[in-house]
Formats: C-alpha cells, sequence, structure tokens
C-alpha cells in the first residue's frame, strides 16, 4: 500500500480501482439487486458519470437558450434607443384623450393615460404607468424652503435624502438636465443611471430624472423612475421624455 | 474492551467502534455517546463548526477537503475581482455557477450516484435548474411591476413586494427545491443514508440557485461587459450570487432531505434523535432561514447588510444541518457491510467493518464511495487482501 493509493488523495487511481462499489450495510440484499460496477471497472464505466455531466451542462445550457430565445416573453429585455432624430423630426407623441389634472394644495398638473394617479396629499403627488419592461413612476413634491434657497440646493438635499446608494449597483451620475424648468419656473436638474439590485428580485436597469425649482418660500422637486432610457429621441414612445415634459409644463404652481 | 455505553466488544481506541461513544471522554464536559466535539463526519471539528466544506461535502476525505477549501476561496475570490472590475456579465455567470459546479465535481469525485447518474442529476440538479428557471421567469414580470414603485423616494417597499420577495418567493423556492430529491426518495430507495439526503437537496438546491441568479440577471449578462458605477456596488451583490445565496439554498434543502431520509431510515435509533431531525421541524427551521434574510433585505436592506443577514442565516443553516448529520450518523449508525477491513481516510488506520473508526471516531457510511472496498467474494474469507484493502491497491 502506498501513499498514493490513500481514500481521496488521487481520484484517478482510486476510480480505476474501487469506482461504484455497493454499499452493504442494512438492506445488503435489496442493495445488491442494484449492482455497482465491479472492482475492475472499465474504462466505459468510468467515464459515464463524466457523460452525464456534459448531458448536464448541455442541459444547462439550454436553460440559458430558452432564456435567450424566449426572452422577449419570459424575461422583457428592453429595446435598444433608436438614433437620434437629426432633421425632419416628426413632432413629440401626444395622447389626444385621457387627460387627468391632479391638485394639490402647492400645485397642480396634468397627467396622461396610461398614467394612473397612485397616491396623492397635501404635499406631493406619484403616477404611475405599467409597461412590458417594468413600472415608470413619477413624482411630484412640494416643500417649504427658506427665501433664497435654489434650485441647486433643494436638488442636492433631495438627493442626498432620498437616492440609497445601497439599493442599487453601479449608481452614476449620468449628468445635468440643461434647461431644467417645473410649470415654467426655472431650476436645475440631474439624471442617474443604476441597476437594481435587490435579492429575490430581477436585476434590471433603472433611469433616474429629477429636478427641482423653487419660488419664494415654495419648493417644487420632480422625480421620475424608469426602467427605460427616457433620453431615447422615439417620439412614439409613452415613457420617453417628452411624456415627462408634458407633465413637469402643466405644473401650476399654487 | 467492552464499551461502557454499548456493552460490546470494541477493537482498542478512542471511540466506541460500534455506538461511537468516546470512550476516553468519560470524565470531560463531553456528553460521551453525543460527543458533540467530534463531529461523525469529520471528528477533527466540532459539530457547531460552522464549516461549508465539511457541512456539505462530508464524504470527502481530509485533504480533499482541504483542496476544496482553496479551490473555493480562490474561485471566489478571482469571481469577486472580476466584478470588482466591473465585468458585470463575465462576473454574473461564474458566480452562479461556481459553487453547482464544485458540487457536480463532488459527485462524481465521490460517485454518489452509485450506478445511476442520469437519474440522480436529473432528480437533483435538472430538476432545481428547470424548476428555479421555470419558477424565476414566471414571478420575473410581477416582481418587476412591483420593484420601481418598491425604489420611489420617501416609500419603502410595497405590500405586494414585501410579501412576493420576502415570504412567497422563498417558501415557494424550498417546496420546488425539494421535487427532484422527493422523487428520488421515493422511486430509489437504494439512496438511503442520511448523507444521500443532503447531497440531493444540496444539489438541488444549488440547481435552482444557479436558474434564479441566471433569469434575474438576465439583462446584465446580456448587456454591456464592463458597467460603470463604484466597483464594490457590483463585487458585494455578487458575492451573494456566488456564494450566500446558492450554499444557503443548498443548506436549506440539505437539511430538510436529510430529515426525510432519516424518517424513512427504518432502523430504530439508539436514543431520540431530538426534534431537529424530524422533517416537520426541519421544513419549519428551512423556511424561517430562508424567509428571514431575504425579508430583512427587503424591509432593512443594503449592500452590506444584505451580505450580513444571508451569511447569518447560511451559519445557522450549516450548524442545524451538521447537527441533523451528527444525530443521525451516530443515533442510526450501521456498518456499510463490505466484511473486510479499509482504510479510514480520516486517521488513516486499517479499520473492520464497523460503523466507525476506534481510532478517531469517524462515521464510516460518512467515506466516499469510492473509497469503500469492494464486495467480498461469497468463497473468500472477508479477511483476504482483495476484499480488504481495495482501497488501497
Amino acid at each position: 500500500m502506498t501513499t498514493s493509493s490513500l481514500p481521496g488523495s488521487h481520484g484517478g487511481n482510486i476510480a480505476a480501482t474501487d469506482a461504484g462499489q455497493p454499499r452493504l450495510a442494512g438492506n445488503a440484499a435489496h442493495r445488491l439487486s442494484f449492482p455497482r460496477s465491479s472492482p475492475m471497472s472499465t474504462p466505459r464505466e468510468l467515464h459515464q458519470p463524466r457523460r452525464w455531466a456534459l448531458a448536464f451542462a448541455l442541459a444547462a445550457a439550454g436553460v440559458l437558450l430558452a432564456c435567450a430565445g424566449g426572452n422577449t416573453v419570459i424575461i422583457p429585455v428592453p429595446p435598444s434607443p433608436p438614433p437620434a432624430c437629426k432633421a425632419n423630426c416628426p413632432p413629440p407623441f401626444r395622447p389626444q384623450q385621457g387627460a387627468h389634472v391632479v391638485q394639490t394644495q402647492h400645485f397642480s398638473f396634468w397627467y396622461f393615460d396610461p398614467y394612473q394617479l397612485d397616491s396623492k396629499d397635501d404635499q406631493s403627488a406619484t403616477v404611475l404607468a405599467g409597461g412590458p419592461f417594468g413600472t415608470i413612476a413619477v413624482q411630484f413634491f412640494a416643500y417649504t424652503v427658506a427665501n433664497g434657497t435654489t434650485p441647486a440646493q433643494l436638488l442636492a438635499r433631495f438627493e442626498r435624502d432620498n437616492l440609497d446608494a445601497s439599493k442599487f449597483s453601479g449608481l452614476q451620475d449620468t449628468g445635468p438636465i440643461r434647461g431644467a424648468e417645473i410649470g415654467y419656473i426655472p431650476g436645475a436638474g440631474d439624471t442617474f443611471a443604476a441597476v437594481v439590485d435587490l435579492p429575490n428580485a430581477p436585476n434590471t436597469p433603472l433611469f433616474m430624472q429629477v429636478m427641482a425649482s423653487t419660488r419664494g418660500t415654495t419648493g417644487i422637486v420632480f422625480a421620475a423612475l424608469s426602467p427605460l432610457d427616457p433620453q431615447t429621441p422615439d417620439p412614439n414612445r409613452q415613457t420617453d421624455v417628452s411624456s415627462y415634459d408634458q407633465m413637469v409644463n402643466s405644473v401650476v404652481w399654487q | 474492551m467492552r464499551c461502557e455505553h454499548c456493552g460490546r466488544e470494541t477493537p482498542e481506541g478512542h471511540y466506541c467502534a460500534y455506538c461511537g461513544a468516546h470512550l476516553a471522554a468519560a470524565n470531560t464536559r463531553y456528553h460521551p455517546q453525543q460527543r458533540r466535539h467530534a463531529f461523525a463526519a469529520n471528528p477533527s471539528e466540532s459539530v457547531y463548526h460552522p464549516s461549508v466544506v465539511t457541512t456539505l461535502f462530508p464524504h470527502l476525505a481530509p485533504e480533499r477537503s482541504h483542496q476544496l477549501r482553496w479551490i473555493l476561496g480562490g474561485a471566489a475570490l478571482i469571481v469577486f475581482l472580476i466584478a470588482f472590475g466591473r465585468l458585470v456579465p463575465v462576473a454574473i455567470v461564474l458566480a452562479a455557477l461556481l459553487v453547482p459546479l464544485l458540487y457536480l465535481y463532488y459527485f462524481y469525485e465521490v460517485a454518489i450516484f452509485e450506478d445511476e447518474p442520469l437519474a440522480v442529476l436529473a432528480g437533483t440538479f435538472l430538476a432545481g435548474l428547470v424548476l428555479g428557471a421555470a419558477f424565476s421567469a414566471a414571478l420575473y414580470k410581477p416582481i418587476l411591476d412591483q420593484s420601481t414603485a418598491s425604489l420611489l423616494p420617501g416609500r419603502g417597499p410595497t405590500q405586494t413586494y414585501i410579501v412576493l420577495t420576502g415570504v412567497v418567493f422563498p417558501m415557494a423556492s424550498l417546496l420546488l427545491m425539494l421535487v427532484g430529491p422527493v422523487v428520488l426518495l421515493i422511486t430509489r430507495r437504494k439512496f438511503d443514508e442520511v448523507l444521500d439526503g443532503l447531497a440531493f437537496g444540496a444539489a438541488s438546491g444549488l440547481g435552482f440557485a444557479t436558474a434564479q441568479s441566471i433569469v434575474f440577471s438576465w439583462l446584465l449578462i446580456t448587456g454591456p461587459l464592463q458597467r460603470p458605477g463604484q466597483a464594490f456596488s457590483w463585487a458585494l451583490p455578487v458575492v451573494r450570487i456566488a456564494l450566500l445565496q446558492p450554499l444557503l439554498y443548498a443548506s436549506a434543502a440539505g437539511l430538510v432531505c436529510a430529515s426525510l431520509w432519516l424518517a424513512r431510515d427504518p432502523q430504530t435509533p439508539r436514543r431520540s434523535m431530538g426534534l431537529l431531525a424530524t422533517p416537520l421541524v426541519a421544513v419549519l427551521l428551512a423556511l424561517i432561514l430562508l424567509v428571514a434574510p431575504a425579508l430583512a433585505s427587503v424591509l432593512f436592506g443594503g449592500d452590506v447588510l444584505n451580505l450580513v443577514y444571508y451569511a447569518a442565516a447560511l451559519v445557522l443553516l450549516l450548524l442545524l444541518v451538521r447537527v441533523v448529520l451528527h444525530v443521525g450518523l451516530v443515533e442510526k449508525a450501521q456498518a456499510i457491510g463490505h466484511g473486510g477491513t479499509m482504510r479510514c481516510p480520516h486517521c488513516f488506520h486499517e479499520v473492520g467493518d464497523t460503523p466507525f473508526c476506534p481510532h478517531c471516531g469517524l462515521a464510516m457510511r460518512s467515506t466516499s464511495n469510492r473509497a469503500r472496498p469492494g464486495t467480498p467474494p461469497a468463497s473468500a474469507p472477508s479477511s483476504s487482501p482483495q476484499a480488504s484493502g481495495g482501497a488501497a491497491q
């Protein structure tokens, strides 16, 4: 007996001598009715587990391919944004019906189908639109601020208080929103991109737009979360930035 | 010498070769028969040592366990570094496959499937993989619809989201992970050892975890090779995908299956095996320890906190699994039945056909199938070199 023949130390050699021995204890007779390979296992028998390991790998690949092939049905994959329109661009898409108004203590605004009012109180309102790639959420918040507070200050405070980086992977500030305004009151805005990182939930991209404006002692913050990139220039998409524009521009400060 | 606990003549050594009692521990603080200081599948560790390798890979000999520990740690480090480099698709795929591939190797290394690799792999890995993929895909859209609303500023997760991801998903996952092993339990009665149950449950859990990780991360896998953002925000979730989630699923399903296999074993235990070894209690504990980290992550989540929740649940589950395995191996101990002698893979002493190694206390049924000697020919004496030294030829 050599060291190299110790059990478990050299699987290949051991496999060549012991692979597939029957276990006999207890219901030995029962076990013997299911004989494993003999002590002198043939190469074919030794390769059998590898064959099934290969079969396992193929089946795993099959599951992956099934996911890939059926991803439009099983896993909704958002399409890539089309190239930007550079000339003869069509007008922004605007629903002709289904307009609704939300009135709060500090502001009112209009929203259109397919958005639906989710919640509303004196200070805030939330509208949601369900889609094949997830839910798009738009929120308005009203704040009482000190006279002289700038939109940038309100924006920074909102982002500090509400953007919980631990809930996202790869949270990235993707730049300011140029010409940000709420109800035609100039403001400041930021865009963010991230991936939702929650256990037992799909890891999907998420795009966030935040804008803030102030007037006197009132500040309004607009926040939108979408699984689609709102920077897409496709005017036929309900969830692009133009649908946000419709709501933002319809805000009336009270 | 005579064992004072079971009254049988036992070979010289520290442990009774028949009941596993620690003979040298009569005056110590350890209960000699329960011998909780010496885990039956690896006597050099306490039962309360939450080791992943010796708990979920109990058939491996010590040196193989040591190698596997290094491989697992090294591979996890590589996956972490890849994720740290924000090569997200590569990191996620490797993370999802890491532990299942090691377990597949373990299946082959110790020949758990005996002569039925197809049935065992289909009833464990494949069943978990297919059911995990189907279930995750089925819940993908409902959870997705709730996740955005749960991230809105100033609002917590919706009730539907909490119930779906924190309660329904883990509970249904456990039940689905048990489908394949339970079919094997019913149809393949020759796999009758408690460690068979553990391995089958763990493999099914690993298949399920792989499918869940791949389905839920599909948009990342098919997305850009390198992602922006902070490196840690990618690396920490990948650690959960690579190690904590699969090991948690494997431990939960393994715990339940081990208790099911113990319950089916017709042999009367020497003493009461305790509540933990009963299937109903095992199912309840597994459910609680699957739901708790998921619920905590939803309600009080965060990158680091999520890891803490999952790691804590994993440690508790590993301890429960070890207790059930230990109790099963000690209280329902049986000899392998080879009729000769074999070399103990733990202490390398020659051991007769007894339930325990008298020198180190290893439950001989925790040895690899490949290490067990062959059946002695009916006409040959059991002590013949052919029969007794099969493992050492």
